[in-house]
Formats: C-alpha cells, sequence, structure tokens
C-alpha cells in the first residue's frame, strides 16, 4: 500500500471515529507506513506541494543568419570558394550550370551574354526579365532591361545569390523570372585586411588582370579595386577591351549600424561580329557587318543601416547612375549611328522591426523604392526622350505559425510614368501610366533539421521599357506591362555531405511581351497569354572526403496558350532548350591540388524569329570543361594559387544563339557560333588577416 | 486529545529522533545551511549557466518566455521537470527543460522551483 492511499483511508477513520485532527492521524499513519508496507512495491513519494518562485533566467542573443532553407524559394548561394572552383571565365558562365538559369551569347565575348531565369530566354528583340542587383543596385538597364555582363567582373565578386521565380512583390519591376544579387568583395569585407591580385592569359589574345585592396582602420574600411580584360575574342571582329575601377569606403556606427559610400567607373569598347549562315567558317565574321559599341557607365551609391526609435531598422540605397553608349551598325544597305545617355536616380527604402502579434514573433518590412531614369538617344534617324518615374511601396509579414512552419506575405504597389518624345515619328508624343499590385504568399515546412519543403504564389509583372515602347524597328505606344500568376513548390535538403533542391512551377503570364518579326518591319507585341512551367533539380555529393560531385537539371516548357491577334497558340517560343544539365566532379588532391570536370548539356531549341517552328530548330550540344589549380599557403593568411582551365575541351562545334532573318535574301537562318577548344591559365595571390 | 493519540505521537517523535541520529554537541559542527531564498538563487544561477539559445530559434527570430518547474533530487540535479508555462515554441521550451537538467549541482531545497527563463533576440 502506498502513502497516499494509507493517508486517505486514515482520514475517513479519524472523521469517523475521534477528535484528532484527520491531518495529524493521517501523518502518523503514513510514518507508521514502512513497518506494514512489507513486500508491496514501493513508488516515488508524492510531490511536494511547495513551489519556489525563483527570479527570471534571461537569454540574449543576436538574431542568426538566416537559413536558406526557410526562405520559400528555389535558391543557391555562390560563395567566393564556389566562383574558384568553378574555373569559369565570367559570371555569366558560372551561371549556366545552375539550374533554371537559361545562358546565350551573341558575340563569344562577354558583351553578347544573356541571362535568364525560368523559360524567359525567349530571344531577341524583348527586354530582360531578371533583376539583377550589385550591392543592392540595380544594374539592369533603363533602356533595355537587360544588364551589361561586361562591367561585372568574376574576380571582384565575393557572393552570388540566385532567386527563381518571381520577385515583384519584394523587387517590383524586371524581377518577373528571378533576382540575381551579386555582391561585391570590397563591399563585403569583413576582417582587418583584404588584398587580392589576379592576372590571366587566354586563348585568343585574352589578358586579364584585377586587383583589390580593403583595409579597415577601427570604425573605418576602405577599399579599391581595379581590372582590366582585353581580348582578340574567338571570332573575327569579337575583340573587346575592358577597364574597371571602384572606390567603397564604409564606417560602422556604435550600435552596429553603418554608413557607406562607393562609387565606381567602367569603360569598354566590343566589337559585334554578326550572325553566320550555315556552313560558314564559325571563326569568320559577317563580311556584311561592321558593328561595334563604345559603352562608359559611372555611378556612385550610398548606404545607410540605421537603428531608428521603437527597435526599427532603416536601410537605405541611394544610388546615381550615367552610362553613355555608342553603337554603330554598318551594312551593305545602311549605316546607323546611335548615342544614347542613360541617367538613372533613385532610392531604396527598407524599414524592419519584430513584432509580437496574439503571442507570435512577426519580422515585418516594409519599403519604398523610387526612381528616375532619364534616356536621351539620338541616331542617325531621329532623337528620342523618355522619361521613366517609378514608384513602388511594398509590405511583407514573415511568422513561425510553429517552430516548423513559416508563413510569409507580400504585397507591393508599383507605379511607372513613361513620357517621351520622337522625332522618328513626327508629332510623337508619349505618356503612359501602369500601375500594378504585386501580392505573394508562401508557407515553408522544416520537415527536418536539414530539410524543408515550400509551396508559393506570387503575382510579377515587367512594364515595357523605352526600347520596346519606342525602339529601332517601331512605336508600340499600346505594349502592356506582362504579369505573370506564378504557383511553384520545392524542397531541400543540406548536410555537411550531401546537398539537393529541386522545384517544380508553372507561370501564366499574361501580356507576354515579344519581338514578332512578322508585324510590320518587326515589332514588339503583346500575347494573351505564355505558359512557362517546368522543373529544376540541383545537387552536391561527397563520394569521398576528397570527391564531390554535383549536378543541376532544368526542364523548361515555354508554350504560348492564347493569342488571339497572331496565329501562334500552342507554338514554342524560341531559344530556351526544353532540357539542360550540367555533370561535374571536383576532387581535392594532395599538395594543394584541386580538379574539376564538369560535362554540360542544352538540348535543340527553336531559333529566334521563328515562333512557328517553320525552320529547323537550333541543335543541342555538349561541351566538357576542366579547371585545375595548385593553391600554396606562403604564410599566415597569405595564399599563392596556379591554375589552368580547358573549356570546351572536345573541340564541339556549335552555335549558342541563332535566329531566323528576314533581311536575308533569301531568308534563312543565321547562327552566332561558340568558341571551340580554349584556354586559359593564370595566378592569384590573396592576402587576408 | 485522547490516550491513545498520545501514546503514538509519543512513539512517532522517537522513531523521527532514532532516525535523525543527532547527538547533543554536534549541531555546532554542521554549517549553517543557506537559507532557501540564497538556495533559490543559486539554482537560478545554474539554471542561468546552463541555458543555450536554440540556433534554430536564433534563425528564426522566435522568442518568448518559457516556465518550467522541477524538484532537486538527492544528487543535487534537477528531477521532474515540466513546462508549466509554453512559449509557444516547443524549442524554446525544450532549450529551458534542458537547461534546468544540464545545471549542475543544485542545492537541497524543499518543494518545487519554478523558474521563467527569457528567450530574447538582441536587433543585432
Amino acid at each position: 500500500m502506498t502513502p497516499a492511499p494509507v493517508a486517505r483511508v486514515a482520514r475517513k477513520v479519524c472523521a469517523r471515529t475521534s477528535g484528532l485532527p484527520s491531518r495529524s492521524f493521517a501523518l502518523l499513519l503514513a510514518l507508521a507506513c514502512p513497518l506494514f508496507a512489507g513486500a508491496e512495491q514501493a513508488e516515488p513519494p508524492a510531490p511536494p506541494t511547495i513551489i519556489r518562485d525563483a527570479g527570471e533566467v534571461s537569454v540574449v542573443a543576436t538574431r542568426g543568419e538566416r537559413n536558406l532553407l526557410d526562405v520559400p524559394a528555389h535558391v543557391t548561394v555562390l560563395d567566393r570558394a564556389a566562383i574558384e572552383r568553378s574555373g569559369a571565365a565570367s559570371l555569366p558562365e558560372l551561371l549556366r550550370g545552375e539550374a533554371g538559369i537559361g545562358v546565350s551569347n551573341t558575340t563569344t565575348n562577354a558583351e553578347g551574354y544573356t541571362v535568364e531565369a525560368r523559360g524567359f530566354l525567349n530571344g531577341a528583340g524583348s527586354g530582360c526579365r531578371t533583376l539583377v542587383l550589385v550591392d543592392g543596385r540595380r544594374a539592369n538597364e533603363p533602356d533595355s532591361g537587360c544588364v551589361d555582363w561586361t562591367f561585372l567582373g568574376l574576380d571582384q565578386i565575393e557572393r552570388v545569390e540566385v532567386i527563381r521565380g518571381t520577385g515583384s512583390a519584394a523587387y517590383g519591376d524586371n524581377a518577373l523570372g528571378g533576382v540575381i544579387a551579386i555582391f561585391t568583395r570590397g563591399a563585403s569585407a569583413e576582417g582587418g585586411t583584404l588584398a587580392a591580385l589576379s592576372a590571366e592569359r587566354a586563348s585568343f589574345d585574352a589578358e586579364r588582370a584585377s586587383a583589390l585592396v580593403s583595409q579597415r582602420f577601427g570604425a573605418l574600411r576602405v577599399g579599391a579595386s581595379a581590372a582590366f580584360d582585353d581580348t582578340s575574342g574567338y571570332r573575327a571582329r569579337s575583340d573587346l577591351n575592358n577597364k574597371r575601377a571602384g572606390v567603397d569606403v564604409a564606417w560602422e556606427l556604435a550600435d552596429g549600424g553603418e554608413l557607406g559610400l562607393s562609387a565606381g567607373y567602367a569603360s569598354s569598347e566590343r566589337s559585334r561580329p554578326g550572325a553566320l549562315d550555315a556552313g560558314t567558317d564559325p571563326r569568320s565574321t559577317d563580311p556584311t557587318t561592321l558593328d561595334f559599341a563604345r559603352e562608359r557607365e559611372g555611378f556612385v551609391r550610398g548606404a545607410l543601416d540605421l537603428e531608428l526609435p521603437y527597435e526599427w531598422r532603416m536601410q537605405a540605397t541611394p544610388y546615381y547612375r550615367h552610362s553613355k553608349a555608342r553603337n554603330h551598325f554598318e551594312n551593305p544597305f545602311f549605316t546607323f549611328d546611335s548615342e544614347a545617355d542613360n541617367d538613372s536616380a533613385g532610392v531604396d527604402l527598407q524599414l524592419s522591426r519584430d513584432l509580437e502579434v496574439l503571442g507570435k514573433s512577426v519580422r515585418l518590412l516594409g519599403g519604398a523604392e523610387l526612381r528616375q531614369d532619364d534616356i536621351d538617344v539620338a541616331s542617325s534617324f531621329a532623337k528620342n526622350d523618355a522619361r521613366r518615374r517609378v514608384c513602388g511601396v511594398f509590405v511583407q509579414a514573415e511568422s513561425w505559425l510553429r517552430d516548423d512552419v513559416l508563413l510569409s506575405f507580400g504585397l507591393r504597389r508599383d507605379r511607372s510614368d513613361l513620357e517621351g518624345r520622337s522625332t522618328q515619328f513626327p508629332g510623337t508624343r508619349f505618356d503612359k501610366e501602369h500601375a500594378l499590385w504585386s501580392p505573394r504568399a508562401s508557407l515553408t515546412w522544416r520537415f527536418h533539421e536539414n530539410g524543408s519543403a515550400y509551396v508559393s504564389y506570387g503575382r510579377g509583372f515587367r512594364f515595357p521599357n523605352v526600347d520596346e515602347t519606342f525602339g529601332f524597328f517601331g512605336f508600340s505606344p499600346t505594349l502592356s506591362p506582362e504579369r505573370a500568376h506564378s504557383v511553384e513548390t520545392g524542397a531541400s535538403w543540406r548536410s555537411e555531405r550531401f546537398e539537393l533542391r529541386g522545384a517544380l512551377y508553372a507561370m501564366w503570364v499574361e501580356d507576354e511581351m515579344f519581338f514578332d518579326p512578322f508585324s510590320g518591319f518587326g515589332q514588339n507585341v503583346n500575347l494573351d497569354e505564355v505558359r512557362h512551367e517546368g522543373a529544376e533539380l540541383s545537387g552536391r555529393v561527397a563520394l569521398l572526403d576528397w570527391l564531390h560531385a554535383s549536378a543541376s537539371y532544368t526542364r523548361d516548357d515555354v508554350k504560348v496558350t492564347r493569342d488571339s491577334v497572331g496565329s501562334l497558340e500552342g507554338e514554342q517560343l524560341p531559344i530556351t532548350p526544353k532540357n539542360r544539365g550540367q555533370l561535374a566532379l571536383e576532387a581535392e588532391l594532395p599538395l594543394g591540388i584541386e580538379a574539376r570536370l564538369a560535362g554540360t548539356f542544352v538540348g535543340d531549341r527553336r531559333v529566334a524569329n521563328d515562333p512557328l517552328g517553320s525552320v529547323a530548330d537550333l541543335d543541342g550540344y555538349a561541351t566538357l570543361d576542366a579547371h585545375l589549380a595548385y593553391t600554396r599557403d606562403l604564410a599566415p593568411g597569405l595564399a599563392f594559387t596556379l591554375e589552368a582551365n580547358g573549356r570546351n575541351l572536345t573541340g564541339s562545334d556549335y552555335a549558342d544563339f541563332a535566329g531566323y532573318s528576314i533581311f536575308s535574301f533569301p531568308p534563312a537562318t543565321r547562327f552566332y557560333p561558340a568558341a571551340q577548344a580554349n584556354w586559359s591559365v593564370g595566378a592569384r595571390i590573396r592576402f587576408e588577416r | 486529545m485522547t490516550r491513545t493519540a498520545r501514546t503514538l505521537a509519543a512513539l512517532a517523535l522517537a522513531v523521527a529522533s532514532a532516525g535523525a541520529g543527532v547527538r547533543a554537541g554536534e549541531v555546532d559542527l554542521v554549517a549553517a545551511p543557506p537559507n532557501p531564498e540564497v538556495r533559490l538563487e543559486q539554482i537560478r544561477e545554474r539554471v542561468q549557466a546552463a541555458v543555450v539559445y536554440p540556433p534554430a530559434a536564433r534563425e528564426r527570430g522566435i522568442q518568448g518566455v518559457a516556465r518550467i518547474q522541477f524538484r532537486i533530487d538527492p544528487a543535487g540535479r534537477a528531477a521532474d521537470v515540466v513546462t508549466v508555462e509554453s512559449s509557444g515554441s516547443q524549442l524554446l521550451d525544450g532549450a529551458a527543460l534542458q537547461a534546468a537538467r544540464d545545471a549542475l549541482t543544485l542545492p537541497q531545497l524543499y518543494g518545487w522551483v519554478r523558474i521563467p527563463v527569457r528567450f530574447e533576440l538582441a536587433r543585432r
């Protein structure tokens, strides 16, 4: 019998038989109980009922860096180590191996790159749907919406974040297919001293060199960088000469905030070798063209990161950018020059704080984007002036409903006012306003410490850009913004030896802008609805401690599902291949030697300007690239690396891009060949303390 | 009080005295135990030393206060550790319970000890 039942019995007995308080009698019986308990099973004593309140225990920590597994999107981060390990010659070449990212090149030098996500690599004539941010500043050109990849040298980059899927609810215009956020090495430096030098010599008389230094003096950090690259290019008249320089200053505030200022200047001269007829020597140039371009770009960017009252945090990025581009087009029929002066000034503002709502922590983020682009184009034919004002405001909230379920919601309102005039079309004045809402909602489930799954819905958009509205080919004042409903689901697993990420997406793009070569002399039009759907899969596994394998696969299916004006319904949009992928092996060998072998495959795709599929598809191709590096630590913090790269080792003869030319006689498919087997050797020195 | 009751009370007192085994003159050799308030503070300090903010909660921005309750077993460890008021997060509740279990050599204290454990994220 246990003490508690004994006490209960005693209480009943006492209550009936004596004046002894039942509690005392029960106590006596309980004390005597062990004498009678005998062989009965002993149980722990009843818990004492006295409760003593101790003072509060408190643990204060800084908020941890956000885990990629919590992000409700297909995201990869390429850090400096991954960049150096890749052996890539340029940022677009690095991104070519990423699932969901499509890359093409029309010149074989860095100028001709187009990089797009989610099946928007749809050929010439239409702007770009991937927003590129460099330290938070828009790199997309104000006139075309595309990015000049020449000015983004890999040596200057610390980290690249690739976010697939519509990001309009956070970033507004251009972020329809995805966002590529680039963080430069100077602005990202955390240690006391960073110095890096690199030099490279490559095929086609290519020479590259870069220098970077960043030094901290107490709360002040000062950095500077410079780089140049020069190449004759794979093809005749595909030379490129490029110079870049920048400075960066940041002052760390006592409360952890920061004030920063950076400025940069870049200039380049590039030739454009044009397209070739089938069967022509791939290293030749289009004999009928003498196209070239000269570009200059300068920018100033501020960075404010401040603590405000009531636990608000403010981050502001004001910027000003000026670019000047001179383009020369020359063929037997006409010569055409244009000179564009673009000025962009704007500010991105973000306010954030953590709130307590209904007992849950809610992360609240709000902000605004104000931007004005002034675009003046003087050409042989006309003078076009345009001004665009963009105002976007947004709010985002996210909260962990449970420890493993994150709910995110965002809403953004963008308003664009594009006004301009052109002497190309007499009397033409243009003033068009658009205003759009972009909501987004998502749910992330952390089903395991190493794994997560998400589902999301979002609306994305892109405003017609200046080149599309009144460009070389025509005036299209009735162009509507393209808008998309996007749904996607994905899952990720990240552990020390194994990473796997996958996503399935579908986007229904209303009024997708498309260059229709058969409309007048060729014009941008809106297609009623284009469906983009596909799958992305990528992973990395440690086969052995010293041997890793990585792979990526992308399937994109881009089809016109409604076209009330033309006859494209059911047709596949050009240039985006249905299948592409990469498989790589990376080995860390003794004596500081690293080796990488990567095979890339790109499937067949329709040629540009052939939405009806009336000519043969552009053939798929496969390439094999190799990278070998030897690193030696010369002193603490000082490392020296020698590297060699071989690209397209099998000498695959392929075209990265092709278009059906209505200007040819007779009209025919014309090709932009890619470089065959080529190599580079280089050296890097890095000092970091 | 009846005679029977008095007899039983005397018997009980005798048994208790024999169990204590304290002889006159030895009491002065034993250091005076700290009062319960001091021991309570020692328990709080040892739990404080053992508590860890869960990394997953830091990443996710989860904050809150978990109230836990436990007894001290004869070995000086927290026993029967339970959450009496959840923080709303299993991660934080679990970390608070674990802190009590990990706290070393707790001073003896009769009854339950109840401690609020606050998890807070600084802005930076």
